[in-house]
């Protein structure tokens, strides 16, 4: 049985005339959380696109074996869950709305939200602490708490794969500490995780990290991997350590 | 278990569904020489001139409102209307263009005439307009090479707006014998509306209000950015394409049959926005109601405020609509929106 849930074959893609993704060949275990990790303009975000199938690319992207770009939009809403790096700016939907909209793949054409929508929606409220601001509007919002709406809009979806760039910028230290239990949780439950970090130390509490650089997949490894550790210091200059305290591994800047 | 997650219902959305009936009934009693008491309903003034015109200026109203709410929606910009995107000045090229050519029975329609040439007559000058407010939108889109950067979005509206007004003043110097008919137009004008143009708007919103509830989740999807909508499974590409015919279509219907009435279609979302913040469903009812709130308050106020003369509504909206606008940029909430 094929346990990779999602699958990239030498993927190459362009954004605005400019290649950004290089022959790009990455698999992505079911019930695991895959961080991707790398210096600036390193296609980090590019790559996370290509996997929602947001931006059109050369190669093969196969979710359960399947095509991506042979899948209706539906069939991608419903298996890829997205959180993309969200700009601030001044927003009318109110806090349940937002998450309401990660239930969209689920309603048909015709009819509105369901009583399951609304239990899944209110379910997520209180789970994420988010049922104080039910009925403020997005704009009102600071950063951090924009950001954990708009993560409850994604688990809304429900989808087994779950794509998040730079989820938890602006989100301050308790709320990181939530974030990382939901993922794990989440995991467990199934749930495949893909996430774009900048924070290493973060990052390193993944189960596999994937490191890019230039366009390109440099390696692919679990946190603890002496391999992992030099890539890392290559990518980032020489100028990093990393020391395992308790069962976990971290950064720290040279 | 609905009960709880249930939108509460707007204060606005009572306000103004009554707001509208008490606007009507004031627009069958203002007459030439004031608010005539009692309404006499038999009378063939109310029935064949206040009723149409009242009516009609709070279709047309509601049409801009819609119009309004859809382009901001679209563009995800407060500052977006029908006008400023050139979609009112293609109707209005349209609508000279067909008048100029003497297509449907030239500048006026024949007072004999059967109800089904008045309806010819009144959806040929509708459909021109149409025509005209799409292209203006398409060239506004191709120019601005898309809808993704705001600020050339709205130059090349401008732009477009200021070109094509240019043609229309020039058709009207080439052909000055069309300036009388087309004056009123220009100026914005309920003294042309009547029962088929009344038919013809109702029929237009009525399309146009179940099209945008429906593609409301778009909207809604866009506000959260491009990439979330297409991850939401929504086709932005067709669905935003159909939501500007929308647009177009309820911009060309108003212009078509009162002229270019300003600043409702800008207005009308603003004063929803400032007083509920709600998904786009509900925004665009609302925005609709509004509107129509406005201008047939507008042209009971353009009736009355110098009787027996008349102002043209369009220039009443434009001086109340401006001087709105600009109160409301002084506004803190304003400003942070503007700055954000």
């Amino acid at each position: 049985m094929n346990r990779f849930i999602l699958q990239t074959k030498s993927v190459q893609a362009s954004w605005d005339k400019t290649q950004v993704l290089f022959d790009v060949s990455a698999n992505f275990m079911q019930g695991q959380w895959t961080c991707i990790v790398g210096p600036n303009g390193a296609g980090k975000s590019s790559l996370l696109q290509v996997l929602a199938g947001l931006i059109p690319a050369r190669g093969e992207v196969l979710l359960q074996g399947q095509s991506l770009h042979q899948m209706s939009a539906k069939q991608r809403a419903l298996a890829l869950a997205w959180l993309g790096q969200q700009a601030l700016g001044h927003d009318d939907l109110r806090v349940v709305d937002v998450v309401m909209l990660g239930r969209l793949p689920h309603q048909s054409w015709w009819t509105g939200a369901t009583d399951e929508d609304h239990a899944v929606v209110e379910e997520l409220l209180q789970t994420l602490e988010l049922i104080a601001w039910r009925d403020r509007s997005l704009g009102s919002l600071s950063g951090g708490e924009r950001q954990r709406v708009l993560l409850a809009r994604a688990l809304a979806v429900q989808a087994p794969v779950l794509l998040m760039d730079e989820p938890i910028a602006n989100v301050d230290a308790p709320h990181q500490a939530d974030w990382l239990a939901t993922v794990q949780q989440l995991t467990q439950a199934g749930t495949t995780v893909i996430s774009v970090l900048h924070d290493l130390n973060l990052a390193l509490r993944a189960d596999q990290v994937l490191v890019m650089q230039a366009g390109r997949v440099l390696l692919q490894a679990a946190p603890g991997d002496p391999a992992l550790h030099a890539c890392l210091q290559q990518v980032f200059d020489q100028r990093l350590s990393f020391h395992q305290v308790q069962r976990h591994w971290i950064a720290m800047v040279a | 278990m609905n009960n709880h997650t249930a939108q509460p219902f707007p204060l606005l959305a009572w306000l103004l569904p009554l707001l509208s009936l008490l606007l009507l009934m004031v627009g069958l009693l203002a007459g030439s020489e004031g608010l005539e008491w009692p309404l006499v309903w038999s009378d063939n003034i109310v029935q064949d001139i206040r009723l149409p015109r009242t009516a009609g200026a709070w279709l047309a109203g509601a049409l801009l409102g819609l119009a309004g709410a859809l382009a901001q929606g679209l563009f995800r910009n407060p500052l977006a209307d029908p006008y400023l995107l050139g979609s009112a000045s293609g109707a209005t090229l349209g609508v000279t263009v067909a008048l100029m050519l003497g297509l449907w029975g030239g500048t006026h329609m024949p007072a004999e005439t059967t109800m089904a040439a008045q309806w010819a007559w009144r959806l040929g000058l509708t459909g021109c307009a149409f025509v005209g407010a799409w292209l203006a939108v398409l060239l506004t889109l191709l120019l601005a090479k898309g809808v993704q950067h705001t600020l050339r979005l709205l130059l090349a509206g401008v732009v477009v707006g200021v070109v094509l007004g240019a043609i229309t003043s020039l058709l009207l110097v080439i052909r000055p014998q069309m300036f009388p008919a087309m004056q009123s137009f220009m100026l914005g004008s309920t003294a042309m509306l009547s029962g088929t143009s009344c038919g013809l708007m109702a029929l237009a919103l009525l399309f146009c209000w179940v099209l945008a509830w429906r593609l409301s989740p778009l909207l809604d999807g866009l506000s959260l950015g491009e990439a979330t909508a297409q991850s939401l499974g929504l086709r932005v590409a067709p669905l935003r394409f159909v939501l500007l015919g929308v647009m177009a279509l309820a911009t060309a219907t108003a212009v078509g049959q009162t002229g270019l009435i300003a600043f409702v279609g800008l207005v009308a979302p603003h004063l929803v926005r400032a007083r509920v913040r709600t998904t786009f469903a509900l925004s665009a009812v609302l925005s609709a109601l509004m509107g129509g709130v406005l201008l047939c308050g507008a042209d009971i106020l353009a009736r009355l405020l110098m009787a027996p003369q008349e102002l043209p509504v369009g220039v009443l909206t434009g001086v109340l609509g401006g001087g709105y606008l600009l109160w409301r940029l002084q506004s803190p909430a304003m400003r942070s929106e503007y700055a954000a």
